[in-house]
């Protein structure tokens, strides 16, 4: 059966240790031996994924924040975001 | 079958029928300690160079059998030492495993050595070359070793490689001539710089880092220096680390106190002339040769 059309809803898989230098949020996961540079818009994902959140509820909260941003361009950046940190074993999908 | 047998880094080291694969080396190499060794049946080898039907071949104890199977002849001894050239990289990463190994060029100024990180196409070796012909001497073009404690640059004792073609429009009018008195081994994609020994520092000579450079060049425009923050200098630095990979926290907490500590710039520039006069105006000379650093025994 396809879940086309289900929203994908997205949270924090586990802990790993975080660390901002200059508004680049870094995560230094010991256990993959990685570590994950996170600008403005990466570093936003992360935060709001402390709770469960649904990919468009992302888009369109960060296109609130971005305005200067098309929102075309922040739904293709979450989707790779999204993307990477769950090919990177730091969030997954409920 | 001749077999001529050196010890590197404590390992046998077999040149099988092929002197001329291991005079390649010894001509790229600067401080490295190629001790020549009786050869003995008993101790197998941990590498073997050789040349068998007309081509030159490796065999090391890291390529697995997909590799080794994979794995072209060398027509020459050019393309063998550039084929082994970023395996010797690794096999000193492995052999120093409190260092980082950060992809980065690494000259000497006035109050230490200058990173330049790599980023594609941005010119490093370029760079790097024109600072050569203003008499600073380069710890490396393409890699240099952090001392995890100390946060020291070490170098590597490898000669600068320049890609083929040479940048011809915008280079210095000298610069051709600077390299072709330094021409060293050529192969189809790369020529290795000769550099004369005040010019590259030996393998394990050390100095302290006084600052990162981010290149961002341009295809015009006058070469210029702004400020670039901790952050972004902290993330090109881990990007291109592959040294230490498997302490992360020690990666991160080191590699931000290397961001914390030195002078972390951006270098905007179109003209790699113009951008080393300004880098050598800016951060200086280095001193005379007593400020240089002692080469590791």
């Amino acid at each position: 059966m396809s879940n086309r059309g289900v929203p994908r809803i997205y949270r924090r898989h586990r802990t790993v240790r975080e660390d901002e230098l200059d508004g680049v949020l870094f995560l230094i996961d010991e256990e993959e031996k990685s570590i994950h540079a996170l600008e403005p818009l990466g570093r936003a994902i992360w935060l709001l994924l402390l709770e469960p959140t649904a990919t468009g509820e992302i888009v369109a909260l960060l296109s609130e924040a971005f305005p200067g941003v098309s929102p075309g361009r922040i739904a293709a950046d979450v989707r790779r975001l999204l993307s990477d940190l769950e090919d990177s074993n730091l969030i997954s999908p409920q | 079958m001749t077999v001529l047998r050196y010890e590197i880094f404590g390992e046998a080291v077999d040149f099988v029928d092929c002197p001329d694969f291991a005079d390649g080396f010894l001509s790229i190499l600067r401080g490295w300690t190629f001790r020549a060794i009786p050869h003995d049946p008993h101790r197998p080898p941990y590498l073997v160079f050789e040349k068998n039907r007309g081509g030159y071949q490796w065999n090391s104890p890291w390529l697995t059998e997909q590799q080794r199977a994979r794995r072209g002849k060398s027509r020459t001894v050019q393309d063998a030492v550039c084929d082994f050239h970023y395996e010797f990289i690794d096999w000193y990463a492995d052999r120093h495993p409190r260092n980082f190994c950060l992809h980065t060029a690494a000259v000497a100024f006035s109050g230490g050595a200058i990173l330049f990180p790599a980023v594609q196409k941005a010119g490093k070796s370029t760079l790097t070359m024109h600072l050569a012909m203003r008499a600073h001497p380069l710890l490396g073009d393409d890699v240099v070793a952090i001392d995890a404690d100390t946060l020291d640059a070490d170098a590597l004792g490898l000669l600068p490689r320049m890609r083929l073609p040479l940048p011809a429009r915008e280079a210095d009018p000298g610069y051709s001539d600077f390299l072709a008195a330094r021409a060293g081994l050529t192969d189809r994609h790369w020529r290795y710089a000769a550099m004369r020994e005040d010019e590259l520092l030996p393998l394990g000579a050390r100095m302290p880092i006084a600052a990162v450079v981010l290149l961002d060049r341009q295809p015009s425009g006058a070469a210029e220096l702004s400020s670039v923050t901790k952050g972004e200098a902290l993330k090109t630095l881990i990007d291109q680390n592959f040294g230490i990979i498997d302490r992360p926290n020690l990666v991160y907490d080191r590699l931000k106190a290397l961001a914390l500590q030195t002078e972390c710039v951006r270098l905007r520039f179109s003209r790699p002339g113009e951008a080393a006069d300004l880098l050598s105006q800016t951060f200086g000379l280095p001193g005379l040769k007593s400020k240089l650093p002692e080469a590791a025994s």
